[in-house]
């Protein structure tokens, strides 16, 4: 079910892309937002996955992976949160 | 300009195919081909292949085939050094000349297929339901012996070391990693190569976007060459896992190797000219 979200959200992104870059080849100035909309999504399908797997390890007890799971997490998101603190 | 993209959808297209057949994100392939044939600086090239093999690596892990091959839990533990070394090396990559990085990734092209060549014949199926695969072991169903296959992960220290080489190597020069992880898991760990390169292709957008975070958010991503490259590469992706299931593993593994090489030299001499 989760899965086939994610794999939907590939599409999406990949639906945004190609809609961007034929907006790029007609010349159109909204392109490059289109394109990056459709990066960005692809880019959180990753990080929404290590979400669902440090969900399902804590679920479980997993103590050991679920502190595995949570490094993995801070090495995605620290750079974007400082990226959004510095206020870009 | 645009004749340009329409090169690069084909490339991918190329690119996406053999990494899902090989297990690797196809960017030992993209990133030479952008920086040398299109002309790219090597932090755009390698900025561009990371957001392909993070779309790359979504459809393999979301195809039902794979999931099953794939070992969750080793591939968390492995992505609990390759995520870190990735980011930390992405930053670093930022400061390197391109000749420098050109050789980086040349030698680890050529290390990776001599690495494969001693280990072509090697197999690590053990055909016993009852066997106990441990902690981090796994299973999954061969069809050319008819039977489960059970492994247990062995030498764990070596697979987070190499976990932590891919994922430096991963932000250096702008490749998935998998090419690192799937050899050392098949060689020295005890992981049988399907087993291993599902695993190896189910984290590995993990990783890549740890490496490709900090190049997107420097501006090194141009967005229509990611577009173009990412079409080519979903598309190139299925045909790929078509193709995977029909292909014999020593056959793959020797196209690896000598794709590998002519990367390599390409890339060392290119890199010698600066």
């Amino acid at each position: 079910m989760i899965e086939r979200t994610f794999r939907a959200a590939v599409w999406v992104a990949a639906a945004l892309l190609a809609l961007g870059l034929l907006l790029w080849l007609g010349g159109q100035a909204r392109a490059d937002a289109v394109m990056h909309a459709g990066l960005w999504l692809l880019i959180a399908v990753p990080i929404a996955r290590v979400l669902t797997a440090l969900v399902t390890w804590a679920r479980a007890r997993d103590w050991l992976f679920a502190a595995l799971t949570l490094i993995v997490l801070g090495s995605l998101l620290v750079p974007l949160v400082r990226a959004l603190a510095a206020g870009r | 300009m645009t004749a340009l993209v329409f090169v690069t959808v084909a490339a991918g297209a190329a690119a996406g195919c053999l990494g899902v057949m090989l297990g690797v994100g196809g960017g030992i392939f993209l990133v030479p081909f952008l920086n040398l044939v299109v002309g790219l600086d090597y932090q755009s090239a390698a900025a561009v292949s990371l957001v392909t093999i993070i779309a790359t690596s979504s459809i393999t892990a979301a195809s039902p085939q794979q999931r099953r091959l794939a070992n969750l839990k080793l591939g968390m533990l492995m992505e609990a050094f390759s995520a870190p070394a990735a980011l930390m090396a992405a930053y670093w990559a930022q400061s390197i000349s391109e000749p420098t990085l050109r050789k980086v990734f040349a030698f680890s092209a050529i290390g990776i297929a001599i690495i494969m060549l001693f280990r072509i014949n090697k197999r690590n199926i053990v055909i016993d339901p009852l066997f106990n695969p441990g902690l981090l072991g796994g299973h999954f169903y061969e069809k050319e012996s008819d039977a489960v296959v059970s492994y247990r992960v062995r030498r764990v220290p070596l697979a987070c070391g190499a976990s932590a080489l891919a994922g430096l190597l991963s932000g250096l020069i702008g490749i998935g990693g998998g090419i690192v992880k799937v050899p050392v898991l098949n060689a020295w760990c005890g992981v049988p190569m399907r087993a291993a390169a599902a695993t190896s292709a189910f984290m590995l957008g993990v990783t890549v976007v740890a490496s490709a975070i900090p190049y997107y958010l420097r501006g090194y991503l141009i967005p229509h060459f990611a577009a173009a490259t990412v079409l080519g590469v979903l598309a190139g992706g299925q045909l790929g896992i078509w193709l995977s299931a029909r292909v014999h593993v020593k056959g793959l593994k020797l196209l690896m190797i000598a794709m590998l090489l002519v990367v390599a030299i390409v890339m060392l001499v290119k890199g010698a000219r600066g």
